[in-house]
């Protein structure tokens, strides 16, 4: 029996900032390396921050580290009318069916892509991904049957749309990141009957050195311990949260001595009586990152919107433990499951975790050991690469 | 009104908990230890008046003393913070801002009774519900051990 095409649909593809964006580049890039004949179908769009009707890339097809991408023209649509469905959404406003159309139809348009989808459905099977976006909703119509979504499921206003109904439970088999994931789909959508649901994870790069030294002396931190935040920095993430948490326990006399170092994109507002307790380093080289990891008491990740979470795997794989937000059931599960770090609902649980891992590095250094462990139990690349051969398996015979 | 933990204190407590360097680590029962570090004080802080609430029992689902929890530290977390965006108005832009801050002034002013009001309610309601739980947790261990 001859190998299936295994096609990434998404709505762009490329080097480019995001978890589901290298969450896909590097999962069909690990299958082409096994000798799975893999394509990305994607759009012309840069990347999430870009203008969803500008064909930033020519559509055509292209090789890139040994996958097939082809990319599809995207056409104009009415941004103004999507805007503010999607304002309402945000706001947790309802919307009625008609408007939940006019919001997907106005969201992205590629139709090649999905006449290109339609012509190949007898050789393929369809990895869509992330939920929510066009690609998944029209892409995962065109051959339900041949379709697995890694949907990447957060407990938010869009997860709760009839659109996710009418595409999510009638395809062959969902990939989750979490239990969590797992759990919210199987509230949304009722238990699995002909459907497929299992929990898989990401592939993370385990085979990294970090030196905590190097990183100290490369930017001058002496010995002061330091929470780090690493990623981008924006509302989304819940970094003005930290801040704030920071900027308390600074005011109030409780960091002792203690930095919160800042790693990545976007913008951030210190407010300017801690700024001498904030270092904001912005993008630095990807072995200084892992260095960080490794010097941090912790590595803090205030999202309360994550599927997976890179960040807090990388800590785990340097070594050190990891504090999170206790409203985020995947993190949250991640450090219970794990052993590998605290998690805090409020302004006191956030000092009093920090100040813990602070006080018992024995214990924090532990907490590190375990999330490492874990990691390399569950997110090394052939672990999570024969779970999807598994599948695969399971689909085509 | 924040919490506002003394910081020595709180380094005491932190080396008084047992530190787990050989023992298996379970991160639940780290956080039950450190939340109820959290209660103790808060309930030093204002002499005991914080509402009692216990952090785990057998009587309801976990969820239920999760909650308890969770109200016990943001009930009285009700303060307004002044939300003001400055003007762009060229030339008569300060005097906007003054007229717009003296509004949101009046409007706290009014809105920081009705919260003081809710806070009190608050406390009220999270003292039932904690004394309640209490008795029936106690009864059901009455029950057990019989």
């Amino acid at each position: 029996m001859t190998r299936p095409t295994l096609a990434f649909v998404t709505p762009w593809y490329g080097p480019i900032p995001g978890g589901m964006e290298a969450l896909t580049r590097h999962t069909a890039e690990h299958l082409a390396a096994r000798g799975w004949p893999v394509e990305i179908l994607t759009t012309t769009i840069r990347d999430f921050y870009a203008d969803w009707s500008h064909n930033h890339h020519t559509p055509g097809v292209r090789h890139e580290n040994g996958v097939l991408v082809r990319r599809f023209a995207v056409q104009k649509r009415d941004k103004a009318a999507f805007d503010a469905l999607n304002s309402r959404l945000m706001q947790g406003l309802p919307i009625t069916a008609a408007q939940e159309q006019t919001f997907i139809h106005e969201f992205i348009r590629t139709p090649d892509l999905y006449a290109h989808m339609a012509q190949r459905t007898a050789e393929t099977l369809f990895f869509c991904t992330p939920y929510l976006f066009p690609t998944t909703y029209f892409g995962g119509q065109i051959a339900p049957q041949r379709t697995i979504h890694i949907p990447c499921l957060h407990d938010e206003a869009y997860a709760h749309l009839q659109l996710q109904r009418e595409v999510l439970p009638p395809a062959r088999a969902l990939i989750f990141l979490a239990q969590p994931e797992q759990a919210l789909a199987e509230r949304l959508f009722g238990p699995a009957t002909q459907q497929t649901r299992v929990v898989i994870g990401s592939g993370i790069e385990t085979n990294f050195t970090a030196d905590p030294a190097r990183f100290r002396a490369a930017y001058n931190l002496g010995q002061a311990p330091f929470l780090l935040y690493a990623g981008r920095r924006e509302p989304g993430k819940n970094t003005p949260l930290l801040l704030d948490y920071w900027a308390r326990m600074v005011r109030a006399g409780q960091n002792d001595g203690r930095l919160l170092l800042l790693i990545g994109s976007g913008k951030v507002n210190i407010p300017p009586d801690v700024a001498h307790t904030v270092r904001d380093l912005g993008f630095v080289p990807v072995q200084d990152k892992y260095d960080a990891y490794a010097a941090a008491v912790a590595t803090c990740q205030p999202s309360v919107h994550e599927s997976f979470s890179i960040v807090i795997m990388e800590s785990w794989v340097a070594g050190r433990p990891v504090l999170v937000h206790g409203q985020c059931a995947v993190t949250k599960d991640y450090c219970v499951q794990s052993n590998g770090g605290l998690y805090f609902n409020n302004y006191d649980e956030f000092v009093a975790t920090f100040d813990y891992l602070c006080a018992q590095p024995a214990t924090a250094a532990h907490m590190g050991h375990n999330g490492r462990e874990y990691v390399l139990r569950h997110f090394q690349w052939d672990t999570v690469l024969d779970q999807y051969e598994a599948l695969i398996a399971t689909i085509t015979h | 009104m924040q919490g506002n933990a003394n910081p020595a204190q709180n380094d005491n407590n932190l080396q008084r908990m047992t530190p787990m360097t050989t023992n298996p680590i379970n991160v639940e029962e780290i956080m039950h230890q450190i939340r109820t570090e959290i209660l103790a004080q808060k309930q030093a802080q204002v002499g005991g008046q914080h509402p009692a609430v216990r952090l785990h029992g057998r009587r309801f689902a976990p969820e239920f003393y999760e909650y308890l929890y969770q109200a016990t530290l943001s009930y009285d977390q009700l303060q307004v913070q002044m939300q003001v965006q400055k003007s762009a108005v060229p030339l008569f832009g300060p005097l906007l801002d003054k007229v717009k801050m003296a509004l949101h002034q009046l409007v706290i002013f009014y809105v920081q009774q009705v919260a003081a009001q809710q806070m009190v309610f608050n406390k009220q309601i999270l003292g039932a519900l904690s004394s309640l739980s209490a008795e029936l947790d106690d009864e059901l261990e009455q029950n057990t051990a019989a």
